[in-house]
């Protein structure tokens, strides 16, 4: 939002705070660094306080018992100001909003995760040998004819035991990966889900049923439509398991977010080095040494408020 | 500035006489708005007189205008949010009845709500009111919109950027 005046990377930043504290996720460390923030300039507790004062515009007690999928079915209603602009220039632009299913996952006992910073390994019942990368939650659902691992979070590499009775499946949102025996990988972010092929071979069935047949050496994207960028492997897609991040010319953002699932507390880029493109191998289980190697090979300055709070910006 | 002088009546009650005609009739041009136009003209005057020093407004046609705009379109997004919310009513698995006036306050409420959160997308609204309102998880939040938990944080982080802004504005 450009209504943001300069001197507001405060608001940015206590926008920030605020939502890592209502995350069912934040460490008393967390909590504690928050206070010393609050505690390090008046404007910050100001700020902090003004916000607040927004969100109470929330217990309006008009709005208590009205169901929050009224309340944003009311607020989707086109606009009769955009109507009325739209409509002089002969244009007519509908966004429609996918409210997404009803589907709790809270019966879901049986469920595998990881947190920040964390990497585990499983043996699933058939002898398949699991590996969640940090930040990462799986579901699993075997039963006489199928082994089906639904993937919510994040990222796994999977070995799959031989069972040619059984076919095994990861599921995301955006479709399936099928397979007898084989070694994959498999990574989901909001837009897409990408498959890395390590051993054999498997079929991707998209959740509209576009279907591809990946090889060993390959790695593909899916999104509910369709599959797309079939293509060799760069090599550093499973540095995770060994806990090194392997990155061949990619931006400096997306390393970032690599990180981020190792790190606690706030990790802010500045747009204006974002796209900046870099290659090396960085130890994931020490971001701080990860973050200095970057500092030295790129025109960036890492600037630490706290040990919860660190910003990346230009030098 | 910010001392509320006698000083500042007067001068409305000059400004008053020679621009309450001309703001009807910019109203009615150019927001095509007929009926309501001295309606509005009389509660934008209302505005400013509630302006914490409205001798000091140099521009007094700008102001107006852009208060009457306003004015103007916050009377279509309530009809807009009103005719939606009767809708959602009107679809309601169990049918819904409340009386006149609390559906007054509701749509009342709406309209705050929306001009609170006016630039979010839908996903960032739906998971600020289901935190909010609700008191789902960030993880109950991100199965629910299908986006990942720290795509929630983000769009949590970008609604409470509104709130700050929400107060910030008069």
């Amino acid at each position: 939002m450009s209504l943001l005046r300069p001197e507001d990377t405060v608001v940015e930043e206590a926008a920030l705070w605020m939502a890592l504290l209502q995350s069912e996720h934040v460490s008393a460390q967390e909590r504690q660094a928050f206070e010393v923030w609050c505690a390090a300039d008046a404007r910050h507790r100001q700020v902090i306080d003004q916000m607040s004062g927004g969100m109470r515009l929330l217990r309006n007690h008009a709005l208590q018992g009205v169901p929050s999928e009224r309340l944003l079915h009311s607020l989707k209603a086109p606009s009769s100001r955009r109507r009325f602009v739209a409509g002089s220039l002969g244009v007519v632009a509908l966004a429609a909003l996918f409210l997404g299913r009803r589907q709790g996952w809270l019966g879901d006992t049986d469920e595998l995760y990881t947190g920040t910073g964390e990497r585990r390994h499983f043996t699933l019942d058939d002898g398949s040998l699991l590996t969640l990368n940090a930040q990462s939650r799986v579901i699993p659902r075997f039963d006489a004819n199928l082994r089906l691992l639904e993937l919510q979070d994040g990222e796994l590499l999977v070995d799959v035991a031989k069972d040619p009775a059984r076919p095994f499946v990861v599921q995301t949102r955006h479709g399936q990966i099928r397979a007898l025996g084989t070694q994959f990988l498999v990574q989901r972010d909001d837009e897409s889900t990408r498959l890395v092929m390590l051993h054999s071979r498997v079929e991707v069935i998209t959740r509209q049923g576009a279907r591809q047949i990946v090889e060993a050496g390959q790695s593909v994207r899916f999104d509910e439509q369709r599959t797309f960028g079939l293509g060799p492997l760069k090599g550093d897609e499973v540095g995770w398991t060994q806990g090194r991040l392997e990155v061949h010319d990619r931006a400096l953002s997306e390393v970032i977010d690599s990180l981020r699932s190792y790190r606690r507390g706030i990790l802010r880029l500045s747009p204006d080095v974002a796209r900046l493109r870099l290659s090396g191998i960085y130890p994931l289980d020490d971001t701080d040494r990860t973050l200095q190697l970057l500092q030295n090979s790129l025109p960036i300055r890492v600037t630490y408020h706290s040990d919860y709070w660190v910003s990346i910006e230009a030098r | 500035m910010g001392v509320r002088q006698p000083l500042g009546y007067p001068l409305i009650g000059q400004m008053f006489q020679k621009d309450y005609e001309w703001l009807c009739g910019s109203i009615r041009r150019t927001l095509g708005c007929h009926h309501g136009a001295q309606d509005i003209a009389s509660e934008t005057f209302l505005k400013v007189l509630s302006l914490p020093d409205p001798a000091s407004i140099r521009e007094p046609r700008a102001l107006l205008t852009t208060i009457a705009r306003r004015l103007v379109y916050e009377g279509w997004r309530r009809q807009d949010l009103e005719r939606a919310y009767l809708e959602s009513l009107a679809h309601a698995p169990v049918p819904v009845h409340p009386s006149p006036e609390e559906r007054a306050l509701v749509i009342e409420a709406l309209l705050a709500v929306d001009r609170l959160l006016d630039g979010l997308s839908a996903k960032a609204k739906a998971a600020f009111l289901y935190h909010q309102l609700d008191g789902l998880t960030y993880s109950q939040i991100g199965e629910r919109l299908q986006v990942s938990t720290s795509r929630v944080q983000q769009y949590m982080a970008d609604a409470f950027k509104r709130c700050y802004l929400a107060m910030a504005q008069p």
